[in-house]
C-alpha cells in the first residue's frame, strides 16, 4: 500500500480511538455500558443502524459475490429498502415504551417481558451468544485481513492490532463507543460508496457498456437473477428482509433512543444510506467483471474484487478512506457484537438460571467478558480457517430463524404463547447449527434441494412452528403494562 | 414487576384482524416453503411477497384499524408481484437497455430498490403521527409508566 493509504488509515485509527476514549469518560453505569445510558438521536440511531446491518461486508463481500455470481446476488442487499421500515413499523415504538415501563437492556429481556418465561430468555441467550460469534469470529478476520494488507504485517498481527483497538474503546468506551464509532463509519461508507460507484462508471465507461461486455463473456450474469438459481435469490431477499426482527444488532437500538417520538424519520434515513451504500456492490463488482471480460487478469478470488479495483484505479485519498472504512467497519461492528455477547453472558443467562447479579456487578462483569470474548475472537478467527466463513454465513439466519418470530411477530399477537416461542427458538438455534454444520463437513447428503436457501427454510418453519405451537397450546394474556404496549 | 395473569382477554375487532393476519402469514410461509422446496421461484416470490405484506400489515394495524397505510402497503404487494413478475418475463438479454442494464434486471433494481423504500418506508415517516404513533396513546402509555418509573428512579445509588 502507499504511504497515503497509511497515513489516511493511521489517522482513521485514531480517529475511532479517540471517539473510544471520550466515550469512556461517560461510562459510568450498567445502562450506559449496555445501551448507551439511552440518550442517543435520531442520527445517531438510524446511521449506527444501518452501519451495524451492512459492516464491511457491504464493501468486501458484496463486490465479490457479486464479481461471481452477477446482479442476482443484490438480492441480499435490496431488503434494505424495505427492512428498516419493517423493524421500525413491528418493534420500535414496542420495545421503546417496554423499556420505559420496565428496565429493559437487553432483546433476551424483551422476550421476557412478553412471555414471563427464563426458558424463552435462556434461549434466546444462546440464539444470541451463538450468531455473535458468528459475527464476531468473520469480522474479526476481516479486520485483521484488512489490517495486514494496509500496513503490509502478517494475518497474526493484523487480528491482534485489531483486536487491540477494538478492545481499547470497547471495554472503556461500551455501547457508547459501539454507536458513536458506527456513525462515523456510516457516514464515511455512504461517501466512499458514492465516489466509489461514480469511479467504477468511469472506469467501466458507463452501466451500458459494462453489462454489454459481460453479456458477451456470460449472458446469464446480467440477468435479474444472475447465476444464481432463482429461488435461492428469492429465498435471500425473504430472509434478509424479515430476519431484521431478530438482528440484536438492529432491534437492540430501539432502546437507546432518547425520546419515542424521534422514532419517526430512523427508518428513512437509514434505509436512504443503506441504498447508497449498496451502490459500491453493484458498481465495483460489475466494473471488474467488465473488466475480466475485456482481457484484465481474472481474480484468484472472488473477494479481490473490491480491493483490487481500488488499488489499480482509484485514487490513493479515496483508496485510503475505503480500506480505512472496510476496517473501521468491521471494527465498529465487532465492537457492537461484544457488547450485546457481553451481556447474553453477564445479565440473560444468570437471570435464566433465576440469579440477579446487581447493576454493579454486571456493570464491572460486562467489561471483563467483553475483553475476553474480543481476546476469543481474535484466536477463533485464527484458528478455525474455513469454519469462520460458515459461523459469518449463519450470523444472519441464527438471528433470523431463532429470534424474528418469538420477538417480531409476538409483540404483535396477543395470542402467542410461551410454548410457540420456545419451540421457534429450539427449530431456529437446532435447525441453523444442524444444516449449517452439516453443509460444512458433509456428514449427510443435503437434504434440501439446491433452489432452498438453507437459512430460508429454517427461517419459515420456525414461524410455522411459532405460529401452529402458539394455537395449539393454552392462551395466556401477556402482563398489562406488555398488553398495553402491543395495543398500540 | 409486573407479572402474567391467567385470563384470557376479550376478543376484540383488533385481535381478530390481527389472528387473521397472523394466519395469512402461516399459510404464506408455508406455500413459500412448499414452492421453494418445489423449484417454483415465481409463486414463491408471489408468496414473499404476501408474507412481506402481512407481515407489515400487522406492524400497522391498531385498534382503530389500518389506516392509511394499508392503502401503501397494497400498493406495495402489487408492486412487488408486478417486478417479480417481470424478473421472470421480460427480457434479460442486452438487445435493449434501461438504465444500462436488461429490462428485467432494470424492473428488479426499480420495483426491489425504489418502489418499496417510496410505498412502504416514506409512507412510515408521512404518517406517523396518525398511524403509527398519536400523542394520546403516548401519554396514556407514559401515564401508566410513570409509577414504574419513579420506583426505578427510587433505587437507584
Amino acid at each position: 500500500m502507499t504511504p497515503t493509504i497509511m497515513a489516511i488509515s493511521a489517522a482513521y485509527f485514531a480517529l475511532m480511538l479517540g471517539i473510544g476514549l471520550w466515550a469512556a469518560r461517560r461510562t459510568r453505569t450498567m445502562s450506559d455500558f449496555f445501551v448507551a445510558g439511552r440518550g442517543v438521536g435520531m442520527v445517531a440511531i438510524a446511521l449506527a443502524t444501518m452501519s451495524s446491518a451492512m459492516s464491511g461486508f457491504l464493501f468486501i463481500g458484496g463486490p465479490g459475490i457479486q464479481y461471481q455470481a452477477g446482479f442476482g446476488t443484490l438480492l441480499l442487499t435490496m431488503p434494505a429498502a424495505v427492512s428498516f421500515a419493517l423493524a421500525w413499523l413491528l418493534l420500535a415504538k414496542r420495545m421503546k415504551l417496554l423499556a420505559m415501563a420496565r428496565p429493559l437492556l437487553t432483546v433476551p429481556d424483551a422476550i421476557h417481558a412478553r412471555y414471563d418465561s427464563n426458558l424463552a430468555r435462556g434461549l434466546a441467550a444462546v440464539a444470541v451468544l451463538l450468531g455473535v460469534l458468528g459475527y464476531l469470529a468473520t469480522q474479526t478476520l476481516a479486520m485483521g485481513v484488512v489490517l495486514a494488507r494496509i500496513f503490509d504485517l502478517s494475518l497474526v498481527w493484523g487480528v491482534s492490532i485489531g483486536v487491540v483497538i477494538v478492545a481499547i474503546y470497547a471495554v472503556g468506551g461500551g455501547m457508547i463507543a459501539g454507536i458513536y464509532t458506527d456513525v462515523v463509519q456510516g457516514a464515511v461508507m455512504v461517501l466512499a460508496a458514492l465516489a466509489t460507484f461514480a469511479l467504477a462508471l468511469e472506469v467501466g465507461g458507463g452501466m451500458g457498456g459494462m453489462v454489454r461486455s459481460i453479456a458477451a463473456d456470460s449472458p446469464d450474469w446480467v440477468g435479474p437473477f444472475g447465476l444464481l438459481e432463482p429461488g435461492v435469490a428469492i429465498g435471500w431477499y425473504l430472509v434478509f428482509a424479515l430476519g431484521i426482527l431478530g438482528q440484536p444488532q438492529v432491534v437492540h437500538k430501539f432502546y437507546m433512543i432518547d425520546e419515542v417520538r424521534k422514532l419517526r424519520w430512523g427508518p428513512l434515513l437509514a434505509a436512504v444510506c443503506a441504498v447508497l451504500a449498496s451502490l459500491v456492490w453493484l458498481s465495483v463488482g460489475t466494473a471488474m467483471r467488465a473488466l475480466v471480460a475485456e482481457g484484465a487478469e481474472p481474480l484468484a478470488q472472488a473477494d479481490e474484487a473490491a480491493p483490487r479495483f481500488m488499488l489499480e484505479y482509484a485514487p490513493a485519498l479515496l483508496a485510503g478512506v475505503f480500506f480505512a472504512g472496510v476496517a473501521a467497519a468491521s471494527m465498529s461492528t465487532a465492537d457492537s457484537f461484544l457488547i450485546i455477547g457481553a451481556s447474553a453472558l453477564v445479565r440473560d443467562l444468570p437471570l435464566a438460571f433465576g440469579r440477579q447479579p446487581s447493576e454493579a456487578t454486571q456493570f464491572r462483569a460486562g467489561r471483563v467478558v467483553t475483553l475476553l470474548l474480543c481476546v476469543a475472537a481474535g484466536a477463533i478467527a485464527l484458528a478455525s480457517g474455513q469454519l469462520v466463513a460458515v459461523l459469518g454465513i449463519f450470523g444472519w439466519g441464527m438471528f433470523a430463524s431463532s429470534l424474528a418470530p418469538a420477538l417480531g411477530l409476538g409483540l404483535n399477537w396477543s395470542r402467542a404463547t410461551t410454548a410457540g416461542a420456545v419451540a421457534s427458538l429450539l427449530v431456529g438455534i437446532i435447525g441453523t447449527l444442524a444444516l449449517e454444520l452439516n453443509h460444512l463437513f458433509g456428514w449427510l447428503a443435503d437434504p434440501l434441494p439446491a433452489q432452498l436457501y438453507r437459512s430460508a427454510a429454517v427461517f419459515l418453519l420456525s414461524t410455522l412452528t411459532f405460529i401452529a405451537v402458539s394455537l395449539a397450546t393454552p392462551r395466556r394474556a401477556p402482563a398489562a403494562d406488555v398488553a398495553r404496549v402491543m395495543a398500540v | 414487576m409486573a407479572t402474567q395473569t391467567p385470563h384470557a382477554p376479550a376478543e376484540d375487532g383488533f385481535e381478530r384482524v390481527r389472528g387473521g393476519l397472523v394466519l395469512l402469514i402461516a399459510a404464506s410461509a408455508l406455500g413459500d416453503l412448499l414452492a421453494m422446496w418445489a423449484g417454483r421461484s415465481l409463486l414463491a416470490a408471489a408468496l414473499t411477497a404476501l408474507l412481506l405484506t402481512a407481515v407489515l400489515m400487522l406492524g400497522a394495524w391498531r385498534p382503530r384499524g389500518g389506516g392509511p397505510l394499508r392503502i401503501w402497503y397494497a400498493l406495495a404487494l402489487a408492486a412487488w408481484l408486478l417486478c417479480f413478475a417481470a424478473m421472470h418475463w421480460l427480457p434479460a438479454d442486452t438487445q435493449r437497455l434501461v438504465l444500462g442494464l436488461p429490462p428485467a434486471t432494470a424492473a428488479a433494481l426499480l420495483g426491489l430498490w425504489l418502489a418499496p423504500l417510496l410505498l412502504v418506508t416514506l409512507p412510515y415517516v408521512l404518517h406517523f403521527n396518525t398511524a403509527v404513533l398519536d400523542a394520546a396513546d403516548l401519554a396514556a402509555l407514559e401515564a401508566a409508566a410513570a409509577p414504574e418509573s419513579a420506583a426505578r428512579a427510587e433505587t437507584r445509588p
